[in-house]
């Protein structure tokens, strides 16, 4: 069974650990390559601050609140383990502030210690009324995509360099089944419609006094318009810009400056803070994920694609929902195939 | 009597703060703290500086409440303004744990600190050995940071700085009209109190930048506290023990303990053993003693004594210290029978 998954961000190095965890060893023999244009640090994930948080209002597909849901309890189940920190994960508390009162988030019993925020907290805020306390995970994109890395290539998964024209060169090269992770350009490959890059620029500073996540929300501009400040393990991610349609990959001083201002103003202790760096990347926006298979006949027969791209600004916060979801997918293709040597119980 | 000259004794966080509370608060008055340790060799500079505090068993409750809130809303002003990092001031969340439920589970500092509330149990998961929780935000306020930030303060307001070890108050007179002893535990001497003991702590300072809550266990004995450049891993307590040497098995003790609590830390590095002596007294002392010596009269308002408590209660006991030296200076200022004072 040869598997090639296309993408190396978090959800390409994922699924394919997800699959080789639970199959190499049911299977007569398995390959699997991940084949990409881009790889760490230069893929979406690492840009990403890498915040545990779905979007306050319930997914269009309900499977998303459970993917969500099942990603959060996967990765609290690695903190106490001696190497989250090489995972890129660890707790984190923090502030979710809005103007006024809003109904509480479907995901508050997932994350731990889910409260209002008080008079006194809201006092640090002049600018917010209401708000949310709770304590979530930060799974830092890079450090992250660095830790799968060694582990694909610890479990032999090789790693090529390569643009992908089409579905049809990789089936006929080297695949029995391709799963399809490229994100924000997955249209390149199939067309999409449905499928928009949602750019984002932000800024990482120096600023180690920060411990808390600020996530300030204004329903009229929409979701990551609006300022927040992420600390990840060594600098603090400043963001708040989100622009549908725009594909430039350059870092824009106009947003950079709605980025700074708008941080600082939330933040006064900001005002020194030296900046590390600053990336643009693409969410890859979608009205909901494309998690589906799809078969494409090649030459005389079909090869499976298991599609999952479009995990919008939340990609980390669902990855291994979406992963095992995958893994689910690609156990039936086995079954149909009569290649599972015993079944897969641990499903 | 024109300006009323004021020393203070100890520049740790009592002396130190008390000179820049007076200089701001007395009027006509000229402040100079004399010291023969600065940062970063005091106690101040080794506390991890938690707003945790602890009890006095000989201060009434309502006291103590006081002095905490008013050096945890002057801490939690400089936390949310441009001066936080310079005064080496953050907020930090965590959870203090206990293996038993504690007979008090809401202690009297509970609506000082941000969001107190009792953890989940689901929380609770994340520490198997321990039944019991509180989830809390209070301030951390590093010493490293704070007391050159006081002494900028202080200079700033036209106060004077001396490196001078004091064998005896009366060394001070008469440069000095009125003398504010913060000396810790060098008060034993100076004061002549055998009640303030050393109750040694040894601590390490690691880099674990991942680690963003506090952790302390309800004994005290072990706690994690993440500040701005580094974890302090804690800690003994050791009473009437002088010794500022870091000893090695100690160490060894407190880093397994605090990685049972938090395995990640056994990524910690670059780990740093540092050791101070808390000035520990049943109560504070905080109050006035008129020395006389043949027709020699010296004022002196004694602020020390706070054991574990020095960062927590610093500001709150530093506030009722410059109103007895006003009181000290009203009496040198008053023209009137001598021996009312």
């Amino acid at each position: 069974m040869r598997v090639v998954v296309i993408g190396a961000g978090v959800i390409g190095l994922s699924t394919a650990f997800c699959i080789h965890e639970r199959y190499h060893s049911v299977l007569q023999s398995l390959d699997v390559k991940v084949y990409a244009e881009r790889f760490t640090p230069l893929t979406n994930t690492d840009v990403a601050a890498g915040l545990w948080q779905p979007y306050l209002s319930e997914p269009s597909n309900p499977q998303e609140a459970r993917w969500n849901q099942q990603t959060f309890n996967y990765l609290l189940s690695h903190i106490g383990s001696p190497n989250a920190a090489d995972m890129g994960l660890a707790p984190l508390s923090g502030y979710n502030l809005f103007r006024e009162a809003v109904p509480d988030p479907y995901w508050k019993d997932v994350v731990l210690g889910f409260r209002k925020l008080t008079p006194r907290e809201l006092d640090m805020f002049p600018d917010y009324s209401y708000g949310w306390f709770n304590t979530s995970l930060i799974l830092e994109g890079r450090k992250h995509l660095q830790w799968l890395t060694e582990r694909l290539t610890e479990r032999g998964v090789k790693f090529l360099l390569r643009k992908v024209e089409s579905f049809e060169e990789v089936a006929r090269g080297d695949a029995d089944v391709i799963i399809n992770c490229t994100g924000v350009w997955a249209g390149a490959l199939q067309p999409d419609p449905l499928l928009q890059p949602g750019r984002g620029q932000i800024i990482k500073v120096a600023a180690p006094w920060i411990k808390h996540f600020i996530i300030t929300h204004d329903p009229e501009r929409g979701i990551y318009k609006s300022p927040y400040i992420i600390p990840g393990i060594q600098a603090v991610t400043l963001g708040g810009i989100f622009q549908l349609g725009n594909w430039s990959e350059t870092n824009n001083i106009q947003d950079h400056n709605t980025i700074w201002e708008g941080c600082c103003r939330l933040e006064p202790t900001l005002k020194d803070a030296k900046i590390v760096s600053e990336c643009t990347g693409f969410r890859p926006v979608r009205p909901q994920v494309r998690l589906e298979r799809e078969q494409l006949p090649v030459g005389s027969s079909n090869t499976e694609v298991i599609h999952n791209y479009g995990h919008g600004g939340y990609g980390l916060t669902i990855h291994w929902g979406c992963a095992l979801e995958v893994a689910k997918i690609f156990g039936k293709i086995l079954e149909e195939r009569n290649l599972l040597r015993m079944p897969p119980s641990h499903l | 009597m024109g300006t009323v000259r004021v020393a203070t004794v100890g520049a740790g966080v009592m002396g130190l703060s008390t000179a820049v509370c007076i200089s701001k608060l007395v009027p006509r008055c000229s402040i100079t703290v004399i010291s023969e340790q600065f940062t970063p060799e005091t106690t101040s500079d080794v506390a991890a500086g938690m707003l945790i505090p602890p009890v006095y068993p000989d201060t009434p409750i309502h006291k103590q409440k006081q002095w905490f809130k008013e050096t945890f809303d002057h801490l939690f002003a400089i936390a949310n303004s441009a001066e936080a990092e310079d005064a080496g001031v953050l907020l930090v969340s965590g959870w203090q744990i206990f293996r038993s439920i504690p007979t008090e589970e809401v202690p009297f500092w509970a609506d000082v600190v941000l969001g107190f509330r009792k953890m989940t149990e689901d929380e609770l998961k994340k520490f198997p050995q321990h039944v019991f929780g509180q989830a809390f935000t209070t301030l951390k306020c590093e010493g490293p940071a704070y007391l050159p930030w006081l002494e900028k303060r202080l200079k700033g307001s036209g106060g004077l700085i001396l490196t001078r070890r004091i064998e005896d108050l009366w060394e001070l007179h008469p440069s000095f009209d009125i003398v504010v002893n913060c000396s810790g535990l060098g008060s034993r001497q100076l004061a002549g109190d055998l009640k303030i003991f050393p109750v040694r702590g040894q601590v390490l300072k690691v880099q674990a930048p991942w680690v963003k809550h506090f952790i302390r266990d309800g004994s005290g004995l072990t706690y994690i506290y993440p500040g701005i450049s580094n974890v302090t891993l804690g800690g003994t307590r050791q009473k009437g023990d002088w010794n500022l040497s870091p000893d090695a098995e100690i160490s060894k003790g407190i880093l397994s303990r605090c990685c049972a609590l938090e395995p990640s830390l056994h990524g910690a590095c670059d780990i740093r053993e540092k050791v101070g002596l808390r000035p520990t007294r049943p109560g504070v002392r905080l109050e006035k003693e008129l020395l006389a010596q043949g027709s020699r009269r010296l004022p002196v308002v004694h602020h020390y004594g706070h054991g574990s408590g020095g960062i927590a209660m610093h500001w709150g006991t530093a506030l009722e210290a410059t109103r007895l030296v006003s009181e000290c200076a009203q009496a040198l200022r008053t023209p009137a029978p001598k021996s009312k004072l």
